[in-house]
């Protein structure tokens, strides 16, 4: 009994086993890492964790000076990673972040045209307060997140694997931004919210970022050693049941369906896709390794709804008119819609 | 090619289906009981005030066990799947679905290391010793609600019992004793006395031409009371002959009582409604509504003697006379039969099969034979009045049609006459029968009063009480025990008791004993003072006898013989009496007070001491 896992083959139940406590480890000692430098934020960090090894990309959302971008500039060296960091502005073009054909003399003193290579090109990408660039520069990265490559005149080139885009908007200033259209959210594995740290998590920020000795991260997983996580997420069987609670979880954000709630049929006007089940249980299976399970639970489901969810309904003008959060939405189903009771 | 589940595995499932089995068949009778119980109460509530038919509550004590015996086998039967009892599993272990998602896994053909592991997962995580407690059997969740449900339910039953069971229940309560105790007793001159009294009601005051049972039951008193005079009857004797005439006097009652009253009134009625009659039938007719039946016989033998002055008149008159007996017997007729109808319709609807519909049946069965037998029991007065209908009727045709007095007519009026004096010593035999009924109890009283201080004479002789003995001390008698031996010869011989006359010439029941004993003696017969013996018979002067048809009956409890306890409760003696009284009215007491010493000229210190008074006592 073999089963391949991609890059590697996946014999008994006891490797399987020692995978998974190697895979425990792992996570573990990434949290440790991030969390030398990132004081509080615990379901950013597994959020953005969850993401990164499920093969998504996480939109984070919260107002400056939050520690977005050391926390991913954190993740990229604790991964080991290239890191890039693209501050998208009103004037930022497509060209700027996918890279373009610039004339160059080559050693023979001829004229060619070679593809200089955009921040794209990185493991990790910092796409800081994505909504202030234009809809093509938008639509030009959201592509590459999707595809994975880049195509420019003609020529397709593949961007680095793993790839990992962390996208950042601030909800306040709404002048002279262009938010991100539907579709586009789609893309994201998760919406993760940054919100302010507690008086404790600040007193040990001060502490930690005004003395003179700022602390160092160590390399705890290779890109390579992430593939191989990422292989084995996939693995990670699923029981009927917790697909059924996925199905119907998905269903219930639907207006027009029997099962949705209350809240549901007012706010909402477009419910999650297929990609959205897709996030849910991607995300499922990342936490069910991370907890030692080889299997997906209800409660993984649970866990990840909301971060993989919240961005892809579409509230309603009775939704928008009365303030009401995709999350409170999300809440409402997740406490009318029970495990096992179909 | 499928992993099955471990074998601990598997027991401990089995184990949590079965008590989810079970307490599935809990909550759901529990449901059914509280649905059950609620759907009785309204239906019992519907009943007692009768707004539904009588076989409704039966129908739906049966439909509503149907639907919870239903219920429950539907819950015992119905599968509890693996997949459930996995996941109560995960619950109580906090395995987040390890069970739930080995059960799935186990299920499936071909599964993949990762499935084998996480089944190997799950095996791994069973504590079997914790698994009884997975799913503790707990109170069904809707208990409290079928609860409730019940208590309302067999409140309304309680309560709202209908006035004919109340009824029924009083009646047996109430009922007095068939046969009284038989004892040693002691006719004493006040018992002699009455029983003169009794006597003195015999034959002179019997009126003649009575009924014949009434005749003989008149005779059979007076014989008793005779026996018992001269001591030739038996007390046992006595009362069985006593029994023997009530049980006549009741049977005459029921035959010739209410129904013969009834008819009467039916003639009465009819001649109340004269108008304008000729003055030949003007005695008749006052002498009929005044239920003077004898008048009434000598009226018509007069007109039948003499003959009539206006004949056509008169001829006009005993016809319409006859129409309306004719018609208030039709009347009445009917009313019967509508009443026997109805009870026979009500019993044709309720064939069912349940206690209290039976019980109903059997109501309705009696209503509809007491019905029945006061019909055929119109029988002799009813037939009289018949009869005397068909004569005035005769009469009547014969006078119009031959303008004058025939012979025909005057037999007819004769006849009717006839039939009057007939109506007339029914109507006596009644009344004597309501006598012998008074004087029987009357004899019954006085049997039972005499046997009661008898009574009291043997306990006074079996125990030296206190009181007995004080009283004997004070005359002098020291402390010896005169009764002693009466009571324990009384306490041999009890096998028969006869009346005889003792040497003070006292009708005395004596005890004749078995072995031949001694008879008791009376401490009174000795001729010695009996302080507070009695009071005066005649205190209360004669009883007072009423011409109804009412009969008092007494029930007398007696004490019975059993261990019983006194307590001196002192409090009250040390703390003073208390009552609640005083909270409600200390107010209005005080403000009386005020008024009064505000009137009145009372020095101001000692209504200081008033006013302190009140406000020590003032309510807290």
């Amino acid at each position: 009994m073999e089963q391949s896992t991609g890059s590697q083959v996946t014999k008994t139940p006891e490797e399987i086993a020692t995978h998974v406590e190697q895979f425990q480890r792992s996570i573990v000692s990434l949290k440790e890492e991030i969390g030398r430098v990132i004081v509080g934020q615990s379901d950013v960090i597994e959020g953005v964790i969850l993401a990164l090894l499920a093969g998504g990309h996480v939109l984070l959302e919260g107002v400056p000076g939050l520690g977005k971008t050391r926390l991913v500039r954190t993740l990229a060296e604790a991964l080991d990673l290239e890191f890039a960091r693209v501050q998208f502005t009103p004037d930022l073009m497509p060209s700027d972040i996918t890279g373009t054909r610039v004339a160059m003399q080559d050693a023979k003193g001829q004229t060619v045209l070679d593809f200089q290579r955009g921040p794209l090109f990185a493991n990790v990408v910092l796409a800081d307060e994505v909504n202030r660039a234009t809809p093509r520069t938008q639509s030009a990265m959201l592509e590459a997140m999707a595809e994975r490559s880049v195509t420019i005149s003609g020529t397709t080139h593949k961007l680095p694997d793993p790839f990992f885009v962390l996208a950042t908007q601030n909800p306040l200033e709404m002048d002279g931004t262009y938010p991100l259209p539907e579709a586009q959210l789609d893309r994201f594995l998760f919406k993760l919210h940054v919100s302010s740290p507690s008086p404790e998590e600040l007193h040990t920020i001060l502490d930690r970022t005004t003395g003179r000795e700022e602390p160092a991260v160590q390399r705890t997983l290779s890109s390579e050693e992430l593939l191989r996580l990422r292989a084995l997420v996939r693995d990670v069987p699923t029981p009927r049941h917790v697909q059924d609670l996925v199905v119907r979880l998905v269903e219930a954000t639907h207006p027009d369906r029997a099962t949705a709630p209350e809240e549901t049929r007012r706010y909402i006007r477009f419910g999650a896709s297929p990609r959205g089940a897709q996030a849910v249980l991607s995300g499922a299976k990342v936490r069910a390794i991370t907890q030692g399970r080889f299997s997906v639970a209800a409660a993984d489901v649970r866990a990840v709804l909301k971060p993989a969810l919240r961005h892809r309904l579409i509230r309603g003008f009775e939704g928008e008119a009365d303030g009401i959060t995709t999350d409170a939405v999300l809440d409402a189903i997740l406490g009318k819609i029970t495990e096992g009771a179909a | 090619m499928s992993r099955p589940l471990s074998n601990e595995l598997h027991r401990a499932l089995a184990q949590v289906r079965g008590r989810l089995r079970a307490q599935r068949v809990l909550d759901r009778a529990a449901r059914a009981l509280a649905l059950a119980a609620a759907a009785l109460a309204l239906f019992t509530l519907l009943d007692r005030l009768y707004l539904t038919p009588a076989a409704t509550l039966s129908w739906a004590i049966g439909v509503t066990a149907g639907l919870f015996i239903w219920a429950c086998a539907r819950a015992a039967l119905r599968p509890v799947s693996n997949g459930e009892a996995a996941r109560h599993l995960d619950r109580h272990f906090g395995s987040d679905d390890r069970f739930a998602a080995a059960v799935d896994f186990s299920d499936r053909l071909n599964p993949t290391p990762w499935m084998v592991a996480a089944i190997q997962d799950a095996e791994r995580r069973l504590q079997p010793a914790r698994v009884p407690g997975v799913q503790p059997l707990r109170s069904p969740r809707h208990g409290r609600h079928a609860a409730w449900a019940l208590c309302v339910w067999l409140a309304i039953t309680a309560i709202l019992i209908p006035a004919g069971e109340l009824e029924a229940q009083a009646r047996a309560t109430l009922e007095p004793p068939e046969h009284f105790e038989l004892g040693v007793v002691a006719l004493d001159a006040q018992a002699q006395e009455e029983l003169l009294e009794a006597a003195r009601e015999e034959a002179p005051e019997t009126p003649k031409g009575l009924n014949s049972e009434i005749q003989s039951a008149t005779e059979e008193l007076n014989a008793l009371i005779r026996g018992l005079r001269s001591d030739t009857v038996r007390l046992e004797t006595a009362h069985q002959r006593l029994a023997s005439l009530e049980a006549k006097l009741k049977a005459f009652d029921r035959e010739n009582g209410e129904s013969a009253l009834e008819e009467l009134e039916r003639a009465k009625g009819a001649a109340a409604k004269r108008r304008r009659s000729g003055r030949d039938v003007s005695p008749l007719l006052d002498a009929i509504r005044e239920a003077q039946w004898k008048e009434a016989a000598q009226a018509l033998e007069k007109l039948a003697k003499s003959g009539p002055r206006d004949k056509r008149r008169l001829g006009r008159d005993l016809e319409r006379l006859a129409k309306r007996l004719e018609s208030e017997r039709a009347r009445q007729s009917r009313a019967l039969k509508k009443e026997r109808r109805r009870l026979q319709q009500k019993r044709d609807k309720s064939g069912s099969l349940s206690r209290r519909d039976r019980r109903r049946l059997r109501k309705n069965k009696r209503s509809l034979e007491r019905l029945e037998r006061e019909t055929a029991r119109a029988g002799e007065t009813g037939r009289h009045l018949e009869r005397l209908e068909r004569e005035l009727r005769s009469a009547a045709q014969d006078l119009l049609r031959r303008s004058g007095a025939s012979e025909a007519s005057s037999e007819a009026m004769k006849r009717a006459a006839d039939l009057l004096r007939r109506l007339q010593r029914g109507e006596m035999s009644r009344d004597q029968m309501r006598r012998l009924t008074a004087r029987s109890e009357a004899l019954r009283e006085l049997l039972r009063r005499a046997a009661q201080r008898g009574k009291k004479g043997k306990k006074g002789g079996e125990g030296d009480d206190g009181r007995t003995r004080f009283m004997r001390l004070a005359r002098g008698e020291g402390g010896s025990k005169k009764g002693g031996a009466q009571g324990q010869d009384s306490k041999r011989g009890k096998s028969a008791v006869l009346l005889g006359r003792s040497q003070s010439s006292r009708v005395t029941m004596v005890a004749q004993s078995a072995s031949g004993g001694s008879s008791g003696r009376d401490p009174a017969s000795d001729g010695e003072p009996s302080v507070g013996k009695g009071h005066d018979p005649n205190l209360l002067g004669e009883r007072e006898r009423t011409a109804s048809r009412t009969r008092d009956v007494n029930v007398a409890g007696e004490p019975g013989e059993g261990p019983s306890s006194r307590q001196v409760v002192s409090a009250a003696a040390q703390r003073g009496f208390a009552t609640r009284g005083w909270k409600r009215v200390h107010q209005d007491y005080r403000g009386v007070v005020e008024e009064r010493m505000e009137r009145q000229s009372i020095p101001a210190g000692h209504r200081r001491y008033v006013r302190r008074y009140f406000e020590l006592i003032r309510p807290r």
